[in-house]
This record gives C-alpha cells, sequence and structure tokens, in this order.
C-alpha cells in the first residue's frame, strides 16, 4: 500500500470495481464515490511537499514508482498536486450526482475514470498513455449512453475520433526516438509534430473536428457530459504539457506557437460563431468546452509570456465553470422534465422558475466570461497576452465572443418572453421552486461571483502545480 | 513459390475486411472477421515470437465471439444468403475499397522508404491496407456494429504495423484490453439497439 | 476612509430597511432610514470635497504574478462632481415617494434606490476600466432584475432583451479597451488609458449613454414615471460620462477616420434628439432623448479634445434632468423652481455649463458650431416648454407633501448651485461668449414663438400652411425612420439568418454520415499547413 501508484491509482480502479458491484445500493455508491476521491485529493495535498507522513512520532514512507509489466509508472510528491485536481473534479461531480438522473454507473465509472487519467500522466514511456485515453474513451460509453435509448451518432463519431487518435500519437513516439541527435531531423521533426498536432486535435475536438462535442453533449446529461468533458480537458492539457516538457524538439519548434494561436482563435470563433445560431441549451455545453481549449491553446502558446501562470489561475475557475453551467442545465432538466432543453421548452421560463434560470444565465455569463464573474480575471490576461500579441487573432477572438454574447441574449429573450400559449392561459406566475434549488443556487452563484473580484482565493492553491514541468516553468 | 504462399495471409485478411466493409449480413461479418484475424497470425510471426504472436489472433477471436454471443442474444444471426444481388452501396463500397488498395500499393514503396523503412513492404501493405479499410467503414456507415467492426479493423492494422516499429508487453496489454472492452461496447451498442426497437 | 462611510451608510440603511421590515413591516419607518442614510451619505460627500484626490486600493488580483492587476477607487475633480449628483438625485427621488402612495414605492424600491446608488458610485469612482466593468456588470444585472419586475415586463420582452444587450456589448467594448490599454502601457496604473484604445473606451460609452446608434428603448411601464424609475434611467449614464471625462485629450490622434465617423454620428444623434426633445408631449416620452442628445455634448466634447468639458453636460443630464423629470405633479406656483434647473446647462457666463462650450464648439470655427447651437437652443426651449405646459395645482398634495414636494427641487438646485461654486478649480468662467449667446438668441426667439403658442405645439392646420411644409414633413419623417435604426435591425437580423443557413449546411456535412471522412480530409489539411508553415 505504501506506494503513490497504488493509492492513486491502483487502490481507486479496485474500489471502483468494488462500487460497480455495489451499484444495487445507489445511496451507498454515492455516498462513498464523493468520500473517496475527497480523501484521495486531500491526501495527495497532505504528501504534495514530501511523500514521508508523521503522526505521532511515527513516519510513513510512501514509494513513488511501480514496475508494471517492465515499465515504471512514477507519482512524485511535486505531481500529486494535479492528482488532487484531478480527483477533486470527481468529487465534485459525484457529491451532486444524486440530485440529477443520471447512469447507474456514474459513480463507480467515474471513480475509475478519474484514476484512468490520473494514470495517463504518470505511465511511462508517456506515448503509451494514449491507449489509456482510448480506454478511458470505452470506459465512458456506458455513462454517455444509457440503457433504454438506441446508441446514437455523437457516440458513434467520439469513439472513432478517440480511436484515429490513438495510432497517431504512438507512431509519433516511435518516429522521433532520438530525433534530437539525428542529423537531418527537420523533417521527422515537423512530420512528428503534425502527428502530435492531428492526434490532439482529434481528442480535444477541434473545429473541424470537433462534430462529436455538440452532438454528444446533446445525447447525453449535461451532468455526465460535462464531468467527462472536464477531465478530458484537465487531463489532456497536463498531458500535452508533459509532451513539451519532454520533447526538445516539440517545444522549440517556433511553428508550434504560431499553430497554438491559431488553434485558439479558430476554437474560440467557431464556438461562438456556431452557438450563436443554436436553439439547444445542450449542444452548446459542446461548444462551451470548445471555446475553452481555444483559450487553453492560447495559454500554451504564450508559455514564454507567463501563459502557463494563467493556465493554473484558470484551472479551478474554468472547472467551476463547467460545474456550475452542469449544475443549471441539469436542474434545468429536471424542473422541465425534458430530455434536451431547446429554446421551445425554455420560452418565459424565467416567470416561472427565477432562480434556476438565473443561475443558467449567470453561468453562461462566466463561461463567456463577463466581468464580476469567475473566469474573467483570468480570460483578461489572455484577451491581454492575444492583444499584444497580433491583430487578426485578436479579431478572431472578439468575433467569437460576440458570438457567445449573441447567443445568451437570445437565450435571454427566449426566456423572458412567454410562449403565446403560455400567455393566454396566464401560467406566467412564478412556480414554487423547492428550498434547496433556491438555496443551491445562491451559493453555487457566490462561489462563481466571490473569484471573480477575489481571484487570488482559487489561484493561490495552484500555483506550483505545473512545478513538475522542469523544462517548461 | 513460397513468396506467393507467405502473400497468401495477406490477401485474405484484406479480403476479409473488405467483405466486411461491403457486405451487410451479421453472420458473414463475423466469419469475415473470424478469417481476419486468423490470417493476422502468420503476418505477425514474421515480426514477433510465437508466443507473442498468438496473442493479437487469440485477442481477436475472443472479440467475435463477444459479439457472436451478443447476436445471438438478440436473434440476430440469421442464415447465410450468399444468392443476395448485390446493391448499389455494396458495389461503391467495393469498389472504393479495392481503389484504396491500389492507390496504397503504388504510393508504398515512396511510403516505406520515407517514412517505415524497416518494416517489410508485404506486412506494410497489409497493415495500411487494415487501415485505410477501417477508415473508409467509419466514414461510410453509422450503425454501431459495423462501427466496431471497422475500429477492430483499423486497430488491428495498426497493432500490425507497430509490432513491426516497437514492442512492449504493457503496450500489449493494454491494446489487448481495448479490444476486448471494444467487443463489449460493440455488445452494448448492439443490446441497447435490440432493446430500443422492441420497446 | 470617508468613501467607506459613505458606502458603509448606504448599505447599512439598505439592511436596516430589510432587517426591519422582515420582523414587523412599517412603510414609515423604512422611508425614515432610507431618507437618513441618502441624506447623510450626501453630507459626507460634500466634505469629501476636503480631501481630493485621493486613492483606494480594494484588491490587488494575482499577487505575485507578473499579472497584477489592482481594483480601486479615485476619487477626484472629474467624479466628485458626479457623486454629489447621483447622492442628491437618490435623496430627491426619496422625497418624491412621500407624494406618491401607490404600490410601486415601497420598502424594497427605497432598498433599490440605495443599492443602486451605492453600485453606481463605485462605477464612477472605478479607478480603472477594469473595476468600472466589473460595477457596470453588477449594475446591468440589478437593472435588468429590476426592469423584469414591471408589471409590464412581459409585453416588453424585446425592449427589455435590447436594452441589456446594449449594455452587455458596451461591456464588452470596455473590456476589450481595458485589455488594449494594458498592451501599451504596462506600467500605468490609475485611470489613465493607453490613447490607441480610448476610441473603444468612447464607443463603449456611447453606447451605454443610448448615443451610438441611438439606442435608447422606449420602455413604458408605470413604474418607470416615478421617482425610482428616473433614477434608474438616469443614474448608470453617470459612470459612462466619468469614462468619458477620464479619456486622454490626444486620443483622437490616433483614431481619425473612426473618430470622424464617431464624430457624425454624434452631431446626427444629437440634433435628431433634440428635435425630438423639443416636440415630445410630454416629459415621460422625451427622457431618453434628453439623455442621448447631452450625451451627445458629452461625447463631442471628448472628440473635440476636451474630455473635461463632458462634465458639465453630464452633470446637466443628471441635475437638470431630474429636477425637470421629478416636477411631477407639474404645479404651476412653484415652476420657478424647476426653472432654476436651466442654470445647470444654459452656458451663459459664470454658470456651471459655461466652461462646456469649449468642448462643445471646436478651436476653429465650422458647421459643428452651428449644429451644435443649434441643438443647444433647442434643448433650452424644450426644458422651458415643459416646465411652462405646468398647470397642476397644490391642492391635490397630501400637508407633508406639500413641503417634501418642493424640498426635493430644491435639493438638486443647491447640489448644482454648490457645483457651480466649488464643483472643480476653475468652474466659475466666462466660457465661449459666441456659443452662450448665440444660443440663448435663438432660445428668445423659440420661446417668443412657444409663448405664442401657449407652449404647445402649434395645431396640425396651422403647421400646413408653412413654405415647404410636405418636403419638411417627408425629410422629418425620412430621419425618424433612418434615426430609429428598425432597418439596421432588419438588416443584421437578415444576415444571421442567412449565415445561419450556412452554419447548417456545414452542420449537416460535419455531422451527417460522411462526416468521419470530412474529417479526415480537414486532418490532411492541418497537415499540409503545418508542412506549409513548417517548410524554409
Amino acid at each position: 500500500m505504501s506506494n503513490t501508484v497504488v493509492i492513486w491509482i491502483g487502490l481507486p480502479i479496485a474500489l471502483s470495481f468494488l462500487l460497480v458491484s455495489l451499484q444495487k445500493y445507489q445511496k451507498i455508491t454515492a455516498v462513498l464515490a464523493t468520500i473517496i476521491p475527497l480523501i484521495l485529493a486531500g491526501l495527495a495535498v497532505l504528501f504534495s511537499n514530501d511523500l514521508v507522513l508523521s503522526i505521532a512520532g511515527r513516519q510513513f514512507f510512501l514509494e513513488d514508482s511501480l514496475v508494471l509489466f517492465g515499465r515504471t509508472i512514477q507519482i512524485t510528491a511535486g505531481q500529486l498536486g494535479m492528482v488532487s485536481v484531478l480527483y477533486l473534479v470527481c468529487f465534485a461531480w459525484n457529491a451532486f450526482s444524486r440530485l440529477f438522473i443520471v447512469s447507474q454507473w456514474f459513480n463507480s465509472l467515474s471513480l475509475l475514470i478519474t484514476a484512468l487519467w490520473v494514470s495517463v500522466q504518470f505511465i511511462n514511456p508517456f506515448i503509451y498513455s494514449a491507449v489509456v485515453i482510448e480506454l478511458i474513451a470505452l470506459t465512458s460509453v456506458p455513462l454517455l449512453s444509457p440503457r433504454g435509448t438506441p446508441a446514437k451518432n455523437g457516440i458513434i463519431r467520439f469513439l472513432s475520433m478517440q480511436t484515429l487518435a490513438l495510432p497517431l500519437i504512438l507512431v509519433s513516439g516511435w518516429m522521433v526516438t532520438g530525433i534530437e541527435t539525428s542529423p537531418s531531423a527537420q523533417a521527422l521533426v515537423l512530420r512528428g509534430a503534425i502527428l502530435v498536432l492531428i492526434g490532439f486535435i482529434l481528442w480535444v475536438g477541434i473545429f473541424p473536428l470537433h462534430s462529436w462535442l455538440p452532438m454528444l453533449a446533446e445525447e447525453s446529461h449535461p451532468w455526465t457530459i460535462s464531468f467527462l468533458l472536464v477531465l478530458m480537458q484537465v487531463g489532456l492539457a497536463l498531458f500535452f504539457l508533459k509532451f513539451l516538457n519532454q520533447y526538445g524538439w516539440l517545444r522549440n519548434l517556433p511553428e508550434l506557437d504560431t499553430f497554438l494561436k491559431w488553434i485558439g482563435a479558430l476554437c474560440i470563433l467557431s464556438a461562438g460563431v456556431i452557438a450563436a445560431f443554436q436553439s439547444n441549451l445542450n449542444r452548446m455545453l459542446g461548444y462551451f468546452f470548445l471555446a475553452e481549449t481555444g483559450y487553453l491553446a492560447f495559454s500554451m502558446a504564450f508559455r514564454g509570456s507567463g501563459g502557463l501562470e494563467v493556465l493554473t489561475m484558470t484551472l479551478f475557475p474554468r472547472i467551476l465553470a463547467h460545474w456550475a453551467l452542469a449544475v443549471s442545465l441539469a436542474s434545468m432538466q429536471r424542473i422541465t422534465r425534458s430530455e434536451t432543453l431547446t429554446f421551445e421548452v425554455l420560452k418565459g421560463i424565467i416567470r416561472r422558475y427565477p432562480f434556476a434560470s438565473v443561475l443558467l444565465l449567470a453561468s453562461i455569463l462566466n463561461l463567456i466570461g463577463m466581468p464580476l464573474f469567475s473566469l474573467y480575471p483570468t480570460k483578461h490576461i489572455v484577451w491581454k497576452l492575444i492583444s499584444t500579441d497580433n491583430l487578426p487573432l485578436s479579431l478572431l477572438s472578439a468575433v467569437g465572443v460576440l458570438g457567445m454574447l449573441t447567443m445568451f441574449l437570445r437565450l435571454f429573450s427566449t426566456m423572458i418572453n412567454p410562449g403565446n400559449q403560455n400567455h393566454q392561459t396566464g401560467s406566467e406566475e412564478s412556480n414554487v421552486e423547492e428550498i434547496g434549488l433556491i438555496i443551491m443556487v445562491v451559493v453555487i452563484l457566490m462561489v462563481i461571483i466571490l473569484p471573480g473580484l477575489f481571484p487570488n482565493v482559487l489561484s493561490r492553491p495552484v500555483q506550483e502545480l505545473l512545478i513538475s514541468f522542469e523544462n517548461l516553468t | 513459390m513460397s513468396e506467393i504462399l507467405t502473400q497468401i495471409p495477406i490477401y485474405l485478411v484484406l479480403l476479409a475486411a473488405l467483405v466486411n466493409l461491403t457486405r451487410r449480413q451479421w453472420t458473414i461479418n463475423l466469419v469475415a472477421l473470424t478469417v481476419q484475424y486468423l490470417f493476422l497470425f502468420p503476418l505477425v510471426r514474421s515480426v514477433l515470437p510465437m508466443e507473442l504472436a498468438l496473442i493479437q489472433p487469440f485477442t481477436g477471436l475472443m472479440v467475435t465471439l463477444i459479439l457472436y454471443l451478443t447476436l445471438v442474444s438478440v436473434g440476430g444471426i440469421e442464415k447465410v444468403k450468399l444468392n443476395i444481388k448485390p446493391t448499389s452501396g455494396e458495389i461503391f463500397r467495393a469498389l472504393a475499397g479495392l481503389l484504396l488498395l491500389v492507390m496504397l500499393q503504388s504510393f508504398l514503396p515512396g511510403l516505406q522508404r520515407e517514412v517505415f523503412p524497416l518494416v517489410p513492404s508485404d506486412h506494410l501493405f497489409a497493415s495500411m491496407g487494415l487501415i485505410l479499410i477501417g477508415l473508409l467503414q467509419l466514414g461510410t456507415i453509422s450503425e454501431p456494429f459495423y462501427i466496431a467492426i471497422g475500429i477492430l479493423t483499423f486497430l488491428s492494422g495498426f497493432q500490425l504495423l507497430y509490432y513491426a516499429l516497437d514492442y512492449s508487453y504493457l503496450l500489449e496489454a493494454l491494446l489487448v484490453t481495448v479490444n476486448l472492452l471494444l467487443a463489449i461496447v460493440g455488445a452494448f451498442f448492439i443490446v441497447k439497439n435490440a432493446e430500443s426497437e422492441t420497446t | 476612509m470617508l468613501i467607506f462611510a459613505i458606502f458603509g451608510v448606504l448599505l447599512l440603511g439598505t439592511l436596516l430597511i430589510l432587517v426591519t421590515h422582515s420582523r414587523k413591516p412599517s412603510s414609515a419607518r423604512s422611508w425614515v432610514i432610507a431618507i437618513t442614510a441618502a441624506s447623510l451619505a450626501l453630507v459626507a460627500s460634500f466634505v469629501l470635497r476636503l480631501y481630493l484626490p485621493s486613492e483606494i486600493n480594494l484588491t490587488t488580483w494575482h499577487i505575485g504574478s507578473s499579472f497584477e492587476v489592482t481594483l480601486g477607487l479615485s476619487i477626484g475633480y472629474r467624479n466628485w462632481p458626479y457623486i454629489v449628483a447621483v447622492l442628491s438625485m437618490s435623496v430627491a427621488v426619496l422625497l418624491t415617494d412621500t407624494t406618491q402612495a401607490d404600490e410601486t414605492t415601497s420598502h424594497s424600491s427605497w432598498m433599490r434606490v440605495l443599492s443602486v446608488t451605492a453600485l453606481n458610485m463605485v462605477a464612477i469612482l472605478a479607478s480603472n476600466p477594469i473595476t468600472m466593468a466589473i460595477s457596470w456588470m453588477a449594475i446591468d444585472l440589478v437593472e435588468v432584475a429590476s426592469l423584469l419586475r414591471l408589471s409590464r415586463a412581459s409585453k416588453l420582452g424585446s425592449k427589455i432583451t435590447s436594452a441589456f444587450g446594449i449594455r452587455i456589448l458596451s461591456t464588452f467594448l470596455l473590456i476589450i479597451a481595458a485589455s488594449n490599454s494594458w498592451a501599451s502601457d504596462a506600467g500605468q496604473v490609475g485611470y489613465i488609458q493607453a490613447t490607441n484604445s480610448s476610441i473603444y473606451s468612447l464607443i463603449a460609452a456611447g453606447l451605454r449613454l443610448g448615443v451610438f446608434p441611438i439606442n435608447l428603448p422606449f420602455l413604458d411601464s408605470p413604474e418607470l414615471k416615478r421617482g425610482a424609475g428616473i433614477l434608474f434611467r438616469l443614474m448608470p449614464a453617470a459612470s459612462a460620462l466619468v469614462l468619458i471625462a477620464n479619456l486622454p485629450e490626444e486620443f483622437i490622434l490616433f483614431n481619425t477616420n473612426l473618430a470622424g465617423a464617431v464624430q457624425v454620428l454624434t452631431l446626427v444623434a444629437a440634433l435628431y434628439s433634440a428635435v425630438m426633445w423639443v416636440t415630445r408631449p410630454d416629459t415621460y416620452e422625451a427622457q431618453p432623448y434628453w439623455v442621448v442628445a447631452l450625451s451627445s455634448f458629452a461625447i463631442q466634447s471628448a472628440l473635440n479634445g476636451y474630455p473635461e468639458a463632458s462634465r458639465v453636460w453630464g452633470l446637466a443630464l443628471l441635475l437638470s434632468g431630474s429636477l425637470l423629470f421629478l416636477f411631477n405633479p407639474p404645479i404651476r406656483r412653484i415652476r420657478f423652481l424647476p426653472m432654476l434647473g436651466l442654470l445647470g446647462f444654459i452656458g451663459l457666463p459664470y454658470t456651471l455649463a459655461a466652461s462646456g462650450w469649449e468642448g462643445l464648439l471646436p478651436d476653429q470655427f465650422n458647421f459643428t458650431w452651428l449644429v451644435m447651437i443649434l441643438t443647444h437652443a433647442l434643448l433650452v426651449t424644450g426644458y422651458v416648454r415643459f416646465i411652462m405646459k405646468s398647470d397642476s395645482s397644490v391642492t391635490g398634495l397630501e400637508k407633508f407633501a406639500r413641503i417634501t414636494f418642493p424640498l426635493r427641487l430644491v435639493v438638486l438646485i443647491q447640489t448644482l448651485l454648490l457645483l457651480n461654486w466649488v464643483g472643480w478649480p476653475g468652474v466659475i468662467t466666462v466660457g465661449n461668449l459666441w456659443g452662450s449667446l448665440g444660443s440663448l438668441a435663438i432660445v428668445v426667439a423659440e420661446v417668443l414663438i412657444s409663448w405664442r403658442l401657449n407652449w404647445q405645439m402649434p395645431e396640425a392646420s396651422l403647421i400646413e400652411k408653412l413654405p415647404f411644409y410636405r418636403l419638411v414633413i417627408l425629410l422629418i419623417n425620412f430621419l425618424r425612420k433612418i434615426m430609429s435604426f428598425a432597418w439596421l435591425w432588419a438588416l443584421l437580423e437578415r444576415f444571421f439568418r442567412w449565415l445561419g443557413n450556412i452554419g447548417d449546411f456545414i452542420h449537416q456535412i460535419l455531422e451527417g454520415d460522411g462526416g468521419v471522412l470530412w474529417s479526415l480530409v480537414f486532418m490532411v489539411i492541418v497537415a499540409i499547413i503545418f508542412l506549409s508553415v513548417g517548410s524554409p
């Protein structure tokens, strides 16, 4: 047991199988799936300085590596910060999972998926992690496609794209072996970079290879899909940083930053412009992830001017923002008793369910990056970095944000304008919202507004998160 | 003569993949998948020792078995009808697959010289052929069973290629898990579709 | 510290009303708390004059990183007059509520008056665009929440959306300006902005004030005709005006073309609003035009390189405006009181607006002079006309209201006079005599005509006899259509639909059955692009 790999990868995987066998007892699995990641995150924080724990004069030492099939998996003390972030995500989503009608496998598989994402960061050689990412995609299927409904196109597209990325990454690893010492490396470097970048583009779903994102978001429950996408976004961002940290040829490629910047602008632009025309809130969730991927790409591209600092600062606010949006969408879905949140369903809803509506609108404003909300302080920095860099990028990003604002206003207009039928039957009066929901809304609003005024609250704890990427920091 | 003998598995594997791309009869597809995995063995054997070379075909057979049992449970196995006239879609897919293989053959020397100099050309042809047919399968259909077969074909092509480049026990274990999970996912989809059709 | 006392008093007042009312409802007690809090804050704001200028840091973002940003408040001669103005307006509005007994004047509306005043004060005192953007967002959310509570909100849906949308857009432009200013002046702290981004700030302010394009949606609901409604409509303009007053004087040099376009738009907006102002049947309907016209003056001042001069037009908008709009019911016997509001914007030597002429009229005489002087004269005429039309009597008021009614007007007048005296160094000045006298001459002529017409708009039959009547009417109708910007919205809607159709087409391609194959094509394209970027 006294091994970091066993504690933060092996044990949770084993516990997740235990939860699978206990899944008849939904309450118990939900409680366990909430407590276990919280404990794991807490332990990760506790050991993040040193793998020694002193209790009552006794010292507990943890080993930091494990050999499996001849390869080493290593989690050092400095890397435990990342582990704690991933388990906190798992905790946050499991803690509220009972409020919504999600897949019966959610609690057990969420723990398994988190453990797999942790393992992605620490397998050596790290390109083998690509296969683990494929495993994660396959494990997610029962969550994304609950029983009783046929398999839809989104999930199939998702699986296809994740699978296509796998060989690209693995072959890149083989192709660039010894590239640093190769005399005619330029062509190889470019090929390797293309494989790595396209692999990541397929994984995260960057325009125009993003189609699975909105499709999947439309088909799945917002609570589940947001959990998977948040973990994926955080996990892949860290994994890409690992690539940059390990591969000097990639890190020093002059075209890489330009490419990342254009990818960032394209993501923000496409997400904004497409979202502006959408009439389905579930799909918009996908576009928000696309836009956030753009901001991540920008942070990485500007790593020479403090971009990675921004990336760490924005980590918790971004997770919180997605979490708040997921809560609001899932609550809306529950109170409207509809499978997808089309604008038709949301007509005039602000008068019937003011608190849930306010939460939804505030969450969207937060994700867009408007002032007063938690994502603004960090997005402001990214916008500044973009504006220092070049005008076309600023313009494209600004158009993307404008698109998102257009979508917000269309939604706002729908929510305040009662449909004809409602208007005639006079159902404008407020329906009674549960007191629990009201309290939850107030608390979540505080959680997304306070860091908008005092961002240090969320950014300071993760200041040292990327310390293990010694070539980047 | 021996050269022809070594090439037979390559063409059988590709033919099986083409059948899966073209025909839409579950029983035939399962048989073709079995053939595909069985005849992968001599190809894998040419680059790996016997005990390691057995893993992929064995996994493939397990995968096929899982899919077969699932199809039996939902009543999807029907008597094979060989005398059905091919549809225009089937002809198109078959021609597209063949065209891809012909194009691959013409690009193969360059690909081998520039990118994969260590991989024998027959081996490269078989692996890239499977990858391309798998991709075509993924791009031309959205039915879960065939998507699963497409992904399996694509992955087996890739595995075949990667064996010639590098080998790792950890990676092999992970890829076996992926294949088996993929079969389970395919089975999951088949069951879901059958359930939703009955309700 | 005094500034915190002002905020504290306002917030404490709000909390006290909330707590006491929830324990034992009493309108009288709630009102006393509200008026006490507002009055104390007003008195404290006068004392604040002794401590100008001063800076207060509220919080620092991203401490220890290379992206430190300080949020804070700064009080100087540019924004102190606005603080006094908005606090006077709150006191006046609270006094107004004693004369109106209906369901819209309740403890919640007084709480809103206090809290919205406090929020607006943060925006006015904001020491940098980020602080201002945050407070703008907060104000807008509070405002949209109160608009949604209007009795006629369901019928005003689209207007509420466009009003809110324009606010959001202005905030967005302000954050763009904030991003740009930092880019070029990383070392700068405080309000001073980079000159190259100031045009965004100006457009942000213009949008918020309703000038570019003219966009003050006419929200017709009974609650908005009363005191608090007027406050909520006028007050948000204050922070936008402060933003204009803080623009660097030389910013125009960097944006000549864009500034030229903005200048033309402003002139058209000013003249059009002044004409509409003078021709509206009542002050309620005329309100938006008052805001647009005087805001145009403020923007014009900035464009002419005298952003500080915008201050007097902003103060006129708030103080003279509320003096007129709160003169309800318009009691004939005391109409001399709102008439004193003219002192706020008539622009004669040694009055408050005398220093505003230098901003309004460019250094060299040109066409702008004529437009501005005419616009100013029309505004004065309209103001006089609305007051002279007053026809109510004092008998309709309760006994105590006979004191509080004139008192609220007095509060605003005394603020005007006080600012005219100690507002800022150099406030007492002769100003531009050509401007003030020219405007006065036109006003006198217009007032004489109005007097002959008994302060009513001339009857249709009489107007029809004017020369070129048909042509003029045609022109006015054309201008009204143009300035309503309905055509622009229709055009934008059509463009939006067209784009939507293209988007749908792309969707069908990407999400259809052939989507994976398209993805493969795109992968190849990405690879080619990267190779072409990478190849020497």
